[in-house]
């Protein structure tokens, strides 16, 4: 059984068939590039993946799992987090606790617990500090991890979204757009990032990029996405090549 | 790490200490006749609503929802508390210590059964339907016999300054514990993001649904004190005005900020007793103040800032050393 397999998935908003017959297989340890242009369904397909909108037809099974009919919040438990297109932190906290509420799931003491401040209590809030900093270090975010999430410049923030996608130890990562506003410089940057977070939390890997420096850099496959479904997928050489997909970015 | 545990642990009693401080200052004013009777209950009141600020502050500020209903919940509360004190004859503080659990969980009941369907709703619309639940409870308050109609008399007098004072630290220990902990950070992310909050393993509604009836136990058993120290109730000091006074209290401290709502609750209860000449203006000064709070402080006197004693005075001994 593959780890991530999606059959025929589709969702449609009013007459308007979004994502339509989508499918596709992921290995345990893969980079997979989606790419495709403006409009072609790749944000929706994550939504679909995540659950923030329910499929209307097809199914998704990750890790032996049917994740298809399940809220965002235990699609999340069963191992797959996301970051956002137009960057979605909480705004108002401080770095440290963005990544503290991603490690929420990790933690299981009670409310009352809490509130009278048992030892289990701080077991936990410690034993999750320690893994904040762990990872909020890996992005060189740890100097910043009391000022407020807002607070850090654009290319930070994004980061930051990883790290905190990150702090649920998910098994597949979704990474939308990650390098959107970037220079050419921090795209380079991420892409050392991205490799080296691959091995170091032992997660798959999902992005959609439109930055073809970074897609063609360091995807082993892609997957390309036209009119809500795929037109051709394969190593970054068969896609530089297609026609198909020159056809889709240029018209024939 | 032993770090942060002994700044948790100097704060708490700091403020332990303060608090016992208060008390002794209180208690000593009205034992000697310093503060008269009208002034004992006026602090009374003062601190229930300090429980109802902060507990509201739970949903308002932490939470981002806007419920008008927070009065049906204390109405609830009261009522319940109200009616077991004056039927099942207990001892004084055995009694309020039922009456407590009873009307907080009755409270909290209710919070579940209207927040299951309101909290589905956002912004005006949570409004609208918190607003029409506290109308709803007022009116079936007023029109069951259980309840004595009007007025509801002759409940014994078993909360007083004592016991008031010490349930509302209390509440407000436990609202402020609960924010520091994974389930308050849980609150804040869904006011934050929601959508990101469930991206990352948050069941958003499960704690929209925990903080709205939290918020609404905590109103249930500030109304249990309320009725264990009034002794007469009429549904008509729980109508959405009252609600509205809460939220009102809440925004002006600052949504977020707990120490925000206790001073602001304590600053409106009491301004109006001082200035008495004045009380037929109350709401239009009330209204005015929101508007120029609005325009120049948007986020309330504290913003999401907390005032520490802690902090204070680690500062002025930091000043003192220079």
């Amino acid at each position: 059984m593959p780890f991530l397999s999606v059959k025929n998935l589709g969702v449609s908003f009013g007459g308007l068939k979004a994502v339509d017959g989508f499918s596709l297989e992921m290995g345990k340890d893969e980079l997979l590039g989606l790419i495709g242009p403006n409009g072609a369904g790749k944000t929706t397909v994550f939504n679909l993946l995540t659950g923030v909108y329910a499929p209307s037809q097809g199914s998704v099974s990750f890790n032996g799992k049917i994740i298809s009919k399940l809220r965002t919040s235990a699609i999340n438990d069963a191992g797959i987090a996301r970051t956002f297109q137009n960057i979605r932190l909480f705004k108002n906290l401080s770095v440290m606790d963005n990544v503290r509420i991603a490690l929420h799931g990790s933690m299981r003491y009670s409310p009352l617990t809490g509130i009278l401040r048992l030892r289990e209590y701080w077991e936990q809030e410690e034993e999750t500090d320690r893994r904040a900093v762990e990872i909020l270090e890996v992005f060189g975010l740890s100097d910043a991890k009391d000022e407020k999430a807002s607070s850090l410049p654009y290319g930070r923030q994004r980061k930051l979204e990883i790290a905190r996608a990150l702090g649920s130890s998910p098994k597949l990562l979704l990474l939308d757009e990650p390098a959107a506003g970037m220079n050419h410089s921090e795209t380079s940057e991420l892409m050392d990032t991205i490799s080296f977070v691959r091995k170091k939390f032992s997660v798959a890997i999902l992005l959609i990029e439109h930055d073809m420096q970074l897609v063609m850099g360091i995807c082993e496959r892609i997957v390309v996405m036209d009119y809500g479904t795929v037109i051709a997928s394969g190593s970054p050489e068969e896609i530089k090549s297609s026609k198909v997909v020159i056809a889709a970015y240029l018209g024939e | 790490m032993e770090e942060i545990r002994k700044k948790h642990f100097r704060s708490f009693a700091i403020n332990f200490l303060l608090l016992a401080a208060l008390y002794a200052i209180f208690l000593a004013s009205f034992k000697s006749g310093i503060l008269n009777n009208y002034y004992q209950g006026l602090i009374c009141y003062m601190l229930i609503n300090i429980m109802l600020t902060v507990s509201l502050n739970l949903t308002t500020g932490f939470l981002g929802q806007l419920p008008l209903g927070h009065a049906g919940f204390m109405a609830v509360g009261a009522y319940a508390s109200g009616i077991f004190t004056k039927t099942v004859l207990l001892p004084p503080a055995v009694s309020l210590a039922l009456a407590l659990a009873i009307s907080s969980l009755m409270a909290f009941a209710c919070g579940i059964a209207i927040g299951v369907p309101a909290l589905r709703l956002k912004g005006d619309y949570l409004a609208i339907i918190t607003l029409g639940f506290g109308e709803i409870i007022r009116n079936v308050i007023l029109n069951l016999k259980i309840t004595g109609g009007t007025s509801y008399r002759g409940i014994p007098q078993h909360a007083g300054f004592t016991s008031i004072f010490w349930i509302t630290a209390a509440c407000v220990y436990i609202i402020s514990a609960l924010i520091s902990s994974r389930h308050g950070r849980a609150i804040l992310s869904i006011r934050e993001d929601e959508i990101a909050a469930e991206a990352c393993g948050i069941n958003t509604t499960f704690y929209k649904l925990f903080a709205f009836s939290l918020s609404a136990a905590a109103a249930g058993a500030a109304g249990a004190l309320y009725a264990s120290y009034q002794t007469v109730l009429t549904p008509a000091s729980f109508t959405y005005n009252q609600s509205i006074e809460m939220t009102i209290m809440v925004v002006l401290g600052g949504m977020g900020s707990i120490t925000g709502s206790i001073a602001s609750a304590a600053v409106l209860t009491l301004l109006p007793a001082f200035l008495s000449d004045l009380a037929k203006y109350r709401m239009l000064i009330y209204s005015i103040l929101l508007i120029v709070i609005m325009i120049f402080k948007p986020a309330g006197l504290l913003g999401s800032r907390e005032f520490s004693m802690r902090r204070l005075i680690a500062k002025l001994r930091r000043r003192e050393a220079n």
